[in-house]
């Protein structure tokens, strides 16, 4: 899995290219720690080209909304591919997560 | 030969091939040009050497010319007596060592009209000096060579040389110069000069060792030669004819007619090839002649020759021994550390290597194959630490998977009393611990819980989090109570101190076996599939919260579906639908539900067996990456 970070005002944008799964999701967990540890104040993660995601992906996605919930930052996701959509509509993360479709809508909402 | 010498051979052959090619050259280029340098040398020696005995020859025959010029000039011009005459010769012979002899033989009646002969001669016999009068009746001195061809020729000539057997037994010539009175032929003076001391000259000369001169007279006759036998005896021609050899004929030719030059020529008593070198005697018409062994001319060079091909040989052998040495200086540690590597190889750490030290290649090379077998010592005592924590670790596993597999039910049929329901499960672990789960037990006489689960991630983490969410599930549902109230209650305990985001997908059913329905709720697990008797299939597609442990405030909602006789529901976890082949394409839902609808199945055990093997066949050789649990509910 691929992971390239943008910085956007007070935004970092996430992009993940790949297969987030059991292998990989220690690279995002890392990433992510980093983004937390930084200025940024809002995450957005854009999951254009995600092509699978494990429950192990899935935990670190919590893992992280949940941090963003106590520290009062915005941690959106956008751009989800119906696969994925499919298993966040499953598993009811859909409910709890803030998910757009494009990534410049996501950016209207931070 | 040994394999481990071929590199020495080959170095030992190329270098005294290469070494011994040049040296070759190098000695024939060497011999060439020393061979026409001493040729020129040789050639400019001896011209030397004969010019130098030309004219000690010539000197002498000169001054003994001059003897006969003067009389000729004396008694020409003046009239002598007889006793004034012999007085004057007598004196002559005495005091002229390169004489033997001299005389003045008048023509007839000259000297004295009444007397036909007058011809004095003096001569040395010993130590004395005595007196001849050579015309007698006997010997008529004018029909002689010495006296008739001067005076013919009008000049002075000089005598074939003779041998003098009356007198000293030695070989001699005459000059004879006609001398006159008023215009005519008054008579003949001459000197006889004996040739013994050309002879002994001629046999001092000694060219390099073998060389040796001769001296021939005009006719080619030989008249001084180191064999005494050939003098007066042959001449170049007799010696041509003998030994039927045109070069020599052709030599003396051009010997007798004056020339000078340097040819090969076959030695008349050297009985090998050799050289001729001649230049004229002009005073006499003779010409002397040099011979040269070529033997003896080319020793020196032959000697060099020799000795350059005996250092040659000794410096070839001294530069193969110094290569074999070389060679073995550089192999033999190379065949040890060879032998050494074979044995590291074979995984013997602790082989000895040779110790080198020097800094050449081999040293290096050395040095780092002993860097190596550090590294390969450490390297692999490491991995057999590692091999040990890993099997450690793995029988762990073993151990944890074990136990986790004990914790859920597994004995089938379970419930052999009850002919109104029958269960089958399979959980098939993958090699990694995984977390899912099952579970299915009577609440009362006819309402059944049953759960199916799946831990987030894998490993002793999930089988641990599986192992706790199976005991909170029986230690939670005591009596009949709202699934969604037993998931949010579950949800909340494991939701208490979950850093990690831990989560478990669960779907919660409890079956009224009277009523037929199953209430159920769905906390973000894959939705299960109910066969309906006569193969009509629904998907109960409802999620009612996300899954356990990962939001505490979630409020769960619940479904309900009607269960009859004959219905069979199957439950799975994403195992399943997300088993991979080896291209890493996905089972999926949709052959999950074109397998269910494929064919009726007799029972839970049946499509719970044959939906596991429909998902092997499908993977093929790609591993099994996560846990396949099926659980199959069938009311009868």
């Amino acid at each position: 899995m691929k992971i390239t970070e943008q910085q956007e005002g007070k935004t970092c944008i996430i992009a993940l290219n790949g297969r987030l799964d059991t292998n990989t999701y220690t690279a995002l967990e890392k990433k992510l720690g980093e983004a937390f540890e930084n200025d940024a104040v809002h995450i957005l993660l854009d999951l254009s080209d995600l092509m699978y995601v494990s429950s192990s992906g899935l935990r670190v996605l919590l893992m992280y909304l949940k941090r963003s919930m106590a520290e009062e930052r915005k941690f959106i996701l956008c751009g989800l591919r119906e696969n994925i959509r499919e298993i966040f509509d499953i598993s009811g993360f859909t409910s709890i997560f803030e998910i757009y479709s494009t990534r410049g809508e996501a950016l209207k909402k931070m | 030969m040994q394999p481990g010498k071929k590199l020495a051979f080959k170095l030992v052959l190329s270098v005294s091939f290469v070494t011994a090619t040049i040296f070759l050259v190098m000695l024939a280029y060497n011999y060439r040009i020393s061979r026409k340098l001493l040729d020129e040398n040789i050639r400019e020696n001896v011209s030397h050497i004969t010019r130098y005995a030309v004219n000690r020859i010539e000197g002498v025959l000169i001054s003994a010319m001059t003897i006969p010029e003067n009389l000729a000039v004396l008694v020409g011009d003046f009239n002598y007596t007889e006793a004034e005459i012999r007085q004057f010769l007598k004196k002559v012979v005495q005091h002229n060592d390169e004489i033997t002899g001299s005389c003045l033989a008048f023509e007839p009646y000259a000297f004295d009209p009444d007397e036909k002969y007058f011809a004095p001669y003096y001569y040395k016999a010993g130590d004395s000096v005595r007196y001849e009068n050579l015309g007698t009746g006997e010997y008529n001195y004018f029909f002689w060579d010495w006296y008739q061809i001067p005076a013919r020729l009008n000049t002075p000539v000089w005598s074939e040389p003779y041998f003098d057997e009356g007198g000293a037994n030695v070989v001699m010539t005459t000059y004879s110069v006609p001398f006159y009175k008023d215009g005519d032929l008054a008579g003949i003076a001459t000197v006889d000069v004996s040739l013994e001391w050309l002879k002994a000259y001629i046999s001092r000369i000694k060219i390099l060792e073998t060389g040796y001169a001769f001296v021939i007279s005009r006719n080619g006759r030989i008249i001084s030669h180191p064999a005494d036998s050939l003098i007066m005896n042959e001449s170049i021609f007799s010696l041509a004819e003998e030994n039927n050899d045109p070069e020599i004929r052709k030599a003396g030719k051009a010997m007798i007619r004056g020339e000078s030059d340097y040819i090969p020529f076959p030695s008349l008593i050297l009985d090998e090839k050799a050289y001729l070198y001649y230049r004229p005697l002009p005073a006499t018409g003779w010409s002397l002649a040099v011979v040269l062994s070529e033997e003896a001319l080319l020793a020196d060079l032959h000697r060099l020759n020799r000795d350059l091909l005996i250092i040659g040989i000794a410096g070839i052998f001294l530069l193969v021994l110094s290569v074999v040495v070389i060679s073995n200086r550089i192999t033999h540690p190379l065949r040890k550390l060879a032998s050494a590597t074979v044995r590291i190889g074979r995984g013997n750490f602790d082989v000895e290597l040779p110790v080198n030290r020097s800094d050449d290649e081999i040293g290096q090379l050395n040095a780092s194959i002993c860097r190596m077998q550090q590294e390969l010592k450490t390297y692999v005592e490491n991995l057999r630490t590692a091999t040990a924590a890993r099997e450690k670790i793995e029988s762990e596993l073993k151990i944890a998977r074990d136990i986790q597999q004990g914790i859920i039910p597994k004995i089938f049929p379970p419930f052999p009393d009850r002919k109104d329901l029958d269960v089958y499960a399979v959980l098939e672990p993958a090699r990694d611990v995984g977390g899912d789960l099952y579970d299915f037990f009577f609440i009362d006489d006819r309402h059944l819980c049953f759960a199916i689960g799946d831990v987030s991630g894998k490993g002793i983490p999930a089988s641990l989090m599986m192992a706790i969410t199976r005991t909170l599930l029986r230690a939670r549902v005591t009596r009949l109570e709202r699934p969604e109230t037993i998931v949010a209650l579950m949800n909340r305990e494991l939701c208490r101190d979950n850093d990690k985001a831990m989560f478990v997908t669960m779907f919660l059913g409890i079956i009224d076996l009277d009523s037929g329905t199953i209430s159920y709720c769905n906390a973000g697990h894959n939705y299960p599939c109910l066969v309906r008797k006569g193969k009509a299939l629904e998907k109960l597609d409802q999620t009612h919260g996300t899954p356990l442990g990962s939001f505490e405030k979630m409020s769960y909602g619940s479904g309900s579906v009607r269960f009859c006789a004959g219905d069979l529901l199957v439950l799975y976890t994403d195992g399943v639908t997300e088993a991979m082949d080896i291209n890493d394409a996905l089972y999926g839902e949709e052959r999950l539900v074109r397998f269910l609808k494929s064919k009726s199945f007799e029972g839970p055990e049946e499509v719970t067996l044959s939906l596991v093997e429909d998902v092997r066949e499908f993977s093929g050789l790609a591993e099994q990456s996560d846990d396949i649990t099926i659980l199959a509910i069938q009311h009868q």
